[in-house]
């Protein structure tokens, strides 16, 4: 019984004391009531306010005040006020029943509301990863595009590439037919300049032949010309006597042999040498000039001179009496020399 | 109306006012029992660990002393004991479920970087 009640009582009490008997039922039934109701008092009616109703309802206050948590947890917060409301009216023998209830459904409150955010803030992470998973398919899309578009360029490339090198394949396939043809051009250009200077070059030693042969048929009747050298008499073939390059003698020159061995008949002690000019090997043409020395003496004996009396040498190209440089000391330097006693 | 009567009446009434609570605590309180065992349930579910778990183990004691209470016939304790085991129950789920909240917050961050990192940020690239 609060300390308001236990006062009130002790009053009711000593009035029933003075008061006349019939009063004094009124006053049973009154003290009895007292009784009755004190029971009924909120058990903080006596020492104000009650320090648990005022912390949980100032919990309350905070939850309702925080911007984050207001909305949120609305039956909690219901049922909490109202188990606030039961704790403020509890008597007193109920109040550990209500201060209890009361702590359970403000925390239950507070923590209901916090688990809202919480649920919100996981409803949001998924829509970031949403978002995110999104933002990669179009990452992964923007990337595939920009490696089709480096392939195409590769590809344009390559295709430039093998474009140009085509290009530069045909001119240089080209180049390589004119030059083929220019070549083929210049040597056919060069076998007919080759064939005409062979033409040319039979010519003029036919020609050369022919005016050996006219020549010799001029002088065929003539001893070939001679000079006195010491106690010899040397007569002279010219290079006319021989085709060029051969050993065979010209027409003429065996005819002018034949009046030669018509003096060397009684001699002896003839000698014969063959000389060429400076053109050619020097091997070939010491070998040229001694054929043609033994062409001389063969003919020679051929005429009625003993062979044993005569002596055929080759001396090749090293007794000029002419400047080999011109065609014209070349011809004199081409000779055969017969000398006799 | 004399004293006798009156005096009477006042007992009556007296006698009425203080049988009144006694006979609302003559039922059985099911109805309480029943949506405690339904919070208990609840909150069960929600899978409590830590401090939540060990709000549930204190409601489900209250809980038995509420059957116990009923057994004994001692309703209105069977009533207060029943309507703290919900209460308990109820702090319980929601104590478990913002737990639950916060771990289910943590994987999500978590798993949102490292999805982040392996998908958009260019290998090589200072994050």
């Amino acid at each position: 019984m609060t300390r308001i009640g236990v006062h009130a009582c002790r009053n009711i009490a000593t009035n029933l004391v003075r008061r006349t008997r019939s009063a004094q039922h009124v006053a049973f039934a009154a003290l009895l009531a007292c009784v009755l109701g004190a029971t009924s008092l909120p058990a903080h009616a006596a020492s104000g306010p009650d320090p648990d109703a005022l912390r949980l309802a100032a919990a309350l206050t905070a939850l309702d005040a925080d911007p984050a948590l207001a909305e949120r947890a609305p039956l909690e917060r219901y049922k909490a006020r109202q188990a606030l409301t039961m704790l403020q009216a509890a008597r007193s023998r109920d109040r550990v029943h209500a201060l209890f209830l009361a702590e359970a459904w403000v925390q239950a409150a507070q923590d209901a509301a916090q688990a809202e955010v919480l649920q919100a803030q996981g409803a949001q992470l998924d829509r970031e990863r949403e978002q995110i998973l999104l933002e990669a398919s179009r990452k992964e899309a923007a990337d595939a595009q920009r490696e089709a578009e480096h392939l195409r360029q590769q590809q344009l490339l390559r295709e430039e590439e093998t474009a140009r090198q085509a290009e530069a394949g045909e001119l240089a396939m080209a180049q390589a037919t004119a030059n083929t043809e220019a070549a083929s051009a210049q040597a056919s250009q060069a076998m007919k300049l080759a064939d005409a200077r062979a033409k040319e070059a039979e010519l003029a030693r036919k020609e050369a032949d022919l005016a050996a042969a006219v020549e010799g048929l001029d002088d065929a009747s003539a001893l070939p010309p001679s000079r006195r050298v010491g106690n010899r008499t040397v007569y002279t073939l010219p290079g006319t006597a021989f085709a060029s390059g051969s050993t065979r003698l010209g027409v003429g020159a065996q005819g002018s042999l034949k009046q030669l061995a018509a003096v060397l008949r009684g001699k002896s002690g003839i000698r014969i040498e063959a000389h060429t000019d400076s053109q050619g090997a020097d091997a070939a043409n010491l070998a040229l000039s001694q054929q043609r020395a033994d062409a001389v003496r063969a003919a020679l004996a051929s005429a009625g001179v003993p062979s044993a009396r005569m002596q055929a040498v080759g001396k090749g190209e090293s007794a000029p009496v002419a400047d080999n440089a011109s065609a014209t000391g070349r011809a004199r330097n081409r000779r055969v020399e017969i000398s006799a006693p | 109306m004399p004293l006798s009567e009156r005096k009477n009446r006042v007992l009556l009434a007296l006698l009425l006012l203080l049988a009144a609570p006694m006979a609302s605590a003559a039922t059985p309180p099911d109805a309480e029992v029943a949506a405690a065992n339904a919070a208990l349930a609840a909150a069960a579910r929600a899978q409590p660990r830590g401090p939540a778990a060990a709000m549930l183990a204190d409601a489900q004691s209250r809980f038995a002393q509420a059957q116990d209470a009923m057994v004994r016939k001692k309703y209105k304790d069977a009533i207060r004991l029943a309507d703290e085991a919900r209460a308990g129950a109820d702090r319980a789920l929601a104590a478990a479920r913002l737990a639950n909240a916060r771990d289910e917050v943590d994987t999500k961050s978590a798993r949102n970087v490292d999805l982040r990192r392996q998908l958009l940020v260019t290998p090589g690239a200072t994050p």
